[in-house]
C-alpha cells in the first residue's frame, strides 16, 4: 500500500473526506492529511528530511487538525498539495486589470482602453501571472519539497468559486465582469495551461479542475460544491449555506483519480 | 576705462566660476526659466540619461507623470523588463528629436506602420521600441495593436503634463526610407535585418535638429497649450558610430550639435529651459572619475552630484530628499542600472 500525504488549507477537508468515502476506489495507496487553515503550511520547512516548524503556534494548529505535527518525507510515495491560492483567482486579477488581444471581449487597443484593462503582450502576461503564481503558498510549498524529495509532488487546482458569486460583487467583481464579457472561457484556459506548465519547469505536476465540474470556465457546478465540510477535527461539519469557494468530495474524489492515473496507479470500478 | 567684462558676475569669469567655485553644487550654473514644484506634472522622454532626472525628480517628490504604469503587484525587476517606470511610458529609450518628433506626430495621427514590426524567429519587434517587450510579440497583429494603444497613451500623456523632459542622446539614427520613420536603433541589432537600400544612415545635422525641435514644442502645444519644455543632454558617449569617424570623434561630434541646439533653441523659446548636466559631467573641471570603467555609464555619485545641482536650482533638495538618492543605487546596483539598448551595439564590437 503506497501513501500519498496531502497538504492543504481549507480545501483539504474535500480531500480528507474523499479518502475516506471513496477508500476503496484506490486500493494500491491511502492519503494522509497534513494541513490547517490559511497559510500555516508557509510557517513549515524540510529539514533533515522532515516537514516540520519552530513556531509553535503553526505546530499546535496543524496538530489539533491531523494529530501530529509534522512528518518524514520518507514515509511517504507522493505529495498533493492543494488550495493554497493555486486558483484562478490569481488569473481573473491580471485579466480584470490587463487584456491580451486574444481575449473575446478585446477588439482592439480602443476597446480595451475603453474598458479600463490596457494591452499587454502574451508575453509579458505570462511573465506576469508566472510570477504571481510562484508567490501562491502552494507553490512556494511545492518547491520546498521538490528541494527535499524525489517523490511524485502535485499541485492541485484549487476550485474555482460557485457561479452564485454573481449575486456578489465585492472579492469576485472581476470573475463577474469576465463572465460577463465572454473572457471567461479565455481565462481559465490561460490559467491551466500556465499553472501546468509553470508547475512542469518546478518538476511538479499540475492537476487542474475536471471539465466536467467546470462552468463557463470560471466557475464550478453547484454539484461539485453542495455538501462541502470545513476543515475540522470534528468530521462532516458542513460549510454554510452561503460558502462559494470549497468543493465536495465528489471534487475531490476526481481531482484523486487524476493523481491515481499519473501515478499509474489502480481506480477501483 | 570701462569694458563689457565690468559689471558681468563672478561665475562668468574662468577662474571664479570654474577653477575657483564650489565644484560639487557649482553656484550659478543654472537658474530655472522652466519652475518644477511637486505639483508639476512632469513627464521624461529621452537618451539613457533622462532616466536619472525621472528618478531623481519621483524622490523629490515631483509629480511625475506614468501613462502607461506597471501592473499592481509586479515586481521592480519584470517591469523593469518590459520597461515598465523607465519614462513616463514605455517609448524606450528616444535617441534623437527626430524619433520624438515623429512620436508625436504619429501619436496625434494614430499612424502605425505594419512595416515598422521587425521578425525575429517567430516573434514581433516594435521597430520603434523594439526593447519594451524583450520577447517580441506572438504575432505581428497583437505588435500593431500595442503600438496603437500606446501612441493614444503619449497622447494623453502630453494632454496633462507640465514640464515634458526631453534629454537628446545622438545625432545618429537610422531611417527606413519606405515609410520615413527613425528607427530606435539599426535593424538586427534587437530584431529584423539590416538592407542597405531600405535602411539609410542619418547623422542629423544642427539645422535638422532646431527644426525637430521647433517641431516637439510646436506639436506638444498643440496637445497642451500649457506645456514647456526641459532639455537636457545626455553626457554618455557613443557606444558606436556608423559615421565612418573614429567614434571618439563622432562622439564630440554629436554632442557638440546636440548642445548647441539645445542652448540656442532654449535661448530662443520662453517655454523652453536647458538644464547642462551634460557640461556637469564632461568638464575637465572634474577630478575625480566621472565615468564607469567603460568609460561610458556615468557613476552613481556623478549622477547624483549632477541632479543636486538640478534640485537645488529648483528648490527640490530638502534634508529629506538627501538621503534619498542613495536608494535609487541601494536597489538597482551598478552603474548598468540604466535601460540603454544603445549598448546592445557593444555585443557587435569588433
Amino acid at each position: 500500500m503506497r501513501r500519498l500525504c496531502v497538504l492543504g488549507n481549507s480545501h483539504m477537508a474535500a480531500f480528507a473526506t474523499a479518502a475516506e468515502d471513496y477508500a476503496a476506489r484506490w486500493p494500491e495507496f491511502r492519503l494522509d492529511m497534513f494541513g490547517a487553515h490559511g497559510d500555516v503550511l508557509s510557517r513549515f520547512e524540510v529539514r533533515d528530511g522532515w516537514f516540520q516548524s519552530d513556531d509553535a503556534e503553526a505546530r499546535a494548529r496543524i496538530e489539533h487538525l491531523v494529530g501530529r505535527d509534522s512528518f518524514a518525507l520518507s514515509d511517504y510515495d507522493g505529495f498533493i498539495v492543494t488550495g493554497l491560492q493555486v486558483s484562478v483567482f490569481t488569473f481573473v486579477r491580471m485579466f480584470r486589470e490587463l487584456s491580451s488581444v486574444d481575449m473575446p471581449s478585446v477588439e482592439g487597443a480602443l476597446s480595451a482602453m475603453e474598458d479600463g484593462r490596457p494591452l499587454a503582450s502574451k508575453a509579458m502576461l505570462r511573465a506576469y501571472g508566472a510570477e504571481r503564481l510562484m508567490r501562491t503558498s502552494g507553490m512556494k510549498l511545492a518547491r520546498i519539497l521538490r528541494a527535499a524529495t524525489e517523490a511524485p509532488i502535485f499541485v492541485a487546482s484549487q476550485p474555482r468559486p460557485s457561479g452564485r458569486v454573481r449575486e456578489r460583487s465585492g472579492a469576485y467583481l472581476g470573475f463577474i465582469q469576465l463572465a460577463a464579457r465572454g473572457d471567461g472561457e479565455f481565462v481559465s484556459d490561460w490559467f491551466d495551461r500556465e499553472a501546468a506548465e509553470l508547475c512542469a519547469a518546478q518538476r511538479v505536476q499540475f492537476i487542474p479542475q475536471p471539465a466536467q465540474t467546470v462552468e463557463q470556465g470560471l466557475f464550478t457546478a453547484e454539484s461539485f460544491l453542495r455538501g462541502s465540510v470545513r476543515l475540522a477535527r470534528r468530521k462532516g461539519l458542513a460549510h454554510d449555506e452561503d460558502d462559494v469557494l470549497h468543493a465536495n468530495a465528489e471534487f475531490a474524489r476526481l481531482m484523486v483519480d487524476q493523481v491515481a492515473v499519473a501515478m499509474n496507479l489502480p481506480i477501483a470500478a | 576705462m570701462s569694458h563689457p567684462y565690468d559689471n558681468i558676475p563672478s561665475q562668468s569669469f574662468w577662474r571664479s566660476g570654474v577653477v575657483e567655485t564650489d565644484r560639487q553644487s557649482w553656484p550659478g550654473i543654472y537658474r530655472p526659466k522652466v519652475r518644477i514644484t511637486r505639483d508639476t506634472a512632469v513627464a521624461t522622454a529621452g537618451s539613457c540619461f533622462a532616466q536619472h532626472i525621472g528618478n531623481y525628480l519621483t524622490l523629490s517628490g515631483v509629480n511625475v507623470l506614468d501613462a502607461e504604469p506597471r501592473p499592481k503587484g509586479m515586481s521592480e525587476e519584470l517591469a523593469r523588463r518590459y520597461d515598465y517606470g523607465i519614462y513616463s511610458a514605455r517609448y524606450g529609450n528616444i535617441y534623437t528629436a527626430r524619433q520624438m518628433r515623429e512620436l508625436l506626430e504619429d501619436a496625434m495621427a494614430g499612424q502605425v506602420y505594419r512595416r515598422l514590426f521587425w521578425a525575429r524567429g517567430n516573434r514581433w519587434f516594435d521597430a520603434l521600441r523594439p526593447g519594451v517587450e524583450p520577447e517580441g510579440c506572438e504575432s505581428r497583429e497583437e505588435a500593431i495593436e500595442l503600438r496603437r494603444e500606446h501612441l493614444m497613451k503619449v497622447v494623453s500623456l502630453a494632454q496633462t503634463t507640465d514640464v515634458f523632459v526631453f534629454t537628446l542622446g545622438l545625432t545618429e539614427g537610422w531611417i527606413h526610407s519606405g515609410v520615413k520613420r527613425t528607427m530606435a536603433m539599426a535593424p538586427g541589432v534587437i530584431a529584423g535585418a539590416y538592407r542597405p537600400r531600405r535602411h539609410t544612415f542619418r547623422n542629423f545635422t544642427y539645422d535638422e535638429i532646431i527644426a525637430d525641435l521647433a517641431e516637439i514644442l510646436r506639436l506638444l502645444r498643440i496637445l497642451n497649450k500649457n506645456i514647456r519644455l526641459l532639455l537636457t543632454v545626455s553626457p554618455v558617449p557613443l557606444t558606436a558610430t556608423a559615421s565612418g569617424q573614429h567614434v571618439l570623434a563622432a562622439t564630440t561630434h554629436s554632442k557638440s550639435i546636440l548642445r548647441a541646439a539645445a542652448g540656442d533653441f532654449a535661448a530662443a523659446h520662453k517655454v523652453v529651459d536647458y538644464f547642462p548636466s551634460y557640461e556637469l559631467v564632461t568638464t575637465w573641471a572634474n577630478t575625480d572619475p566621472v565615468f564607469a570603467a567603460n568609460l561610458r555609464s556615468v557613476r552613481p555619485e556623478t549622477v547624483e552630484r549632477v541632479m543636486e545641482v538640478f534640485l537645488t536650482a529648483q528648490g527640490l533638495l530638502d534634508p529629506v530628499e538627501l538621503n534619498a538618492p542613495e536608494e535609487v543605487f541601494d536597489q538597482i546596483g551598478e552603474d548598468d542600472d540604466v535601460v540603454c539598448e544603445e549598448a546592445l551595439l557593444e555585443a557587435f564590437r569588433k
